[in-house]
């Protein structure tokens, strides 16, 4: 078998995120690509608060619909409503931001887990019992 | 192939209390199984989303072209177990190709660890994963892949050919098995807890 070099990569590896070809879907996002807050991590869950005004963007009321009835994480929103994760976070970010939408757990740090002991003693038997 | 648990699958009114979420990643080479190892035990069928980069032009779109794809395809797969105690658990498979490396930053923010997923046939291909996890220090486990049940290596050939120290935990597993990513992903957490408690 040919055998691994280790050569780790550097840590400070850039965050170099959009290629211009990836332009365009942001115009429903008004071609922000980051929502002013900290960034949602892909697996924090949305939910809606009330009854949101009808005047919102179609793909805002798109998410309400989505998420009205149950708990989804950004990578759900991403996959049902087949846009990309970036647009989806920005368009969240909104719809808190205008007081419409909630977005649950979405406290990660670094590269740190975010999971304390007693989470993973929890994944840990949880997944056991299946 | 997904396994529906109606009692734990269904929505979720949103009137509870939110359940926790957590993630682990599944790495590996392109076509190596990670697909099918987060179907194998996975409460939905893995959905499909893409990341920072994308094929599609959607919505308000000045061109008026709304069906013009781009080459580029950056899809990455996921699926969802909810596990008793509110919680809910993400698997998501990485994007294929090292060149989406930066785009895993995002992924792994926050995460339990790794499964990096290895074809020993195409050892070569996990070695961006191998190089990324170690460079951040992510918990992670290598888990031989054995296509047709069969291991053509033994796991101490791999682990040299890997160069990966004696603390990172391997094994044998088959994507397919609900039973053996089970344990796949029992071994992982469990490296994860033990590195937490340092």
């Amino acid at each position: 078998m040919p055998g691994r070099e280790r050569a780790p990569q550097p840590d400070d590896h850039g965050h170099v995120v959009y290629e211009s070809g990836s332009i365009r879907p942001y115009a429903v996002t008004g071609g922000r690509t980051r929502s002013k807050g900290e960034l949602i991590p892909i697996e924090a869950l949305v939910s809606v608060i009330g009854r949101p005004p009808v005047q919102l963007s179609a793909e805002k009321l798109r998410i309400v619909g989505l998420a009205m009835a149950q708990y989804l994480s950004i990578a759900e929103l991403s996959a049902h409503m087949q846009m990309p994760v970036g647009v989806v976070r920005v368009l969240v970010g909104d719809l808190v931001e205008e007081g419409h939408a909630r977005v649950h757990g979405a406290v990660a740090s670094a590269y740190n887990p975010a999971t304390t002991l007693s989470v993973l003693e929890s994944v840990l038997d949880g997944i056991s019992a299946l | 192939m997904a396994f529906p648990r109606s009692d734990l699958a269904a929505p979720t009114p949103t009137t509870g209390l939110a359940p926790t979420t957590v993630k682990i990643v599944v790495a590996g080479g392109f076509a190596v199984g990670k697909t099918t190892l987060i179907g194998s035990i996975s409460d939905i069928e893995p959905l499909r989303t893409e990341a920072a980069l994308t094929e599609h032009s959607v919505g308000v779109d000045d061109a008026g072209d709304r069906t013009r794809k781009t080459e580029t395809t950056v899809a990455m797969d996921f699926g969802r177990i909810a596990l008793p105690g509110n919680l809910w658990l993400y698997l998501f498979g990485t994007p294929g190709q090292d060149r989406f490396l930066f785009m895993w930053d995002d992924l792994v923010r926050g995460a339990i660890g790794a499964v990096v997923l290895v074809d020993t046939d195409r050892l070569e291909q996990c070695f961006p994963a191998v190089d990324y996890f170690e460079a951040r220090q992510i918990p992670f486990v290598v888990a031989v892949n054995c296509f047709e049940g069969v291991a053509k290596h033994q796991l101490e050939d791999v682990r040299e050919a890997l160069a990966v120290p004696a603390h990172v935990p391997m094994m044998y597993t088959d994507a397919r098995s609900r039973m053996a990513t089970k344990q796949t992903l029992v071994l992982l957490v469990q490296h994860a807890m033990k590195r937490l408690a340092g």
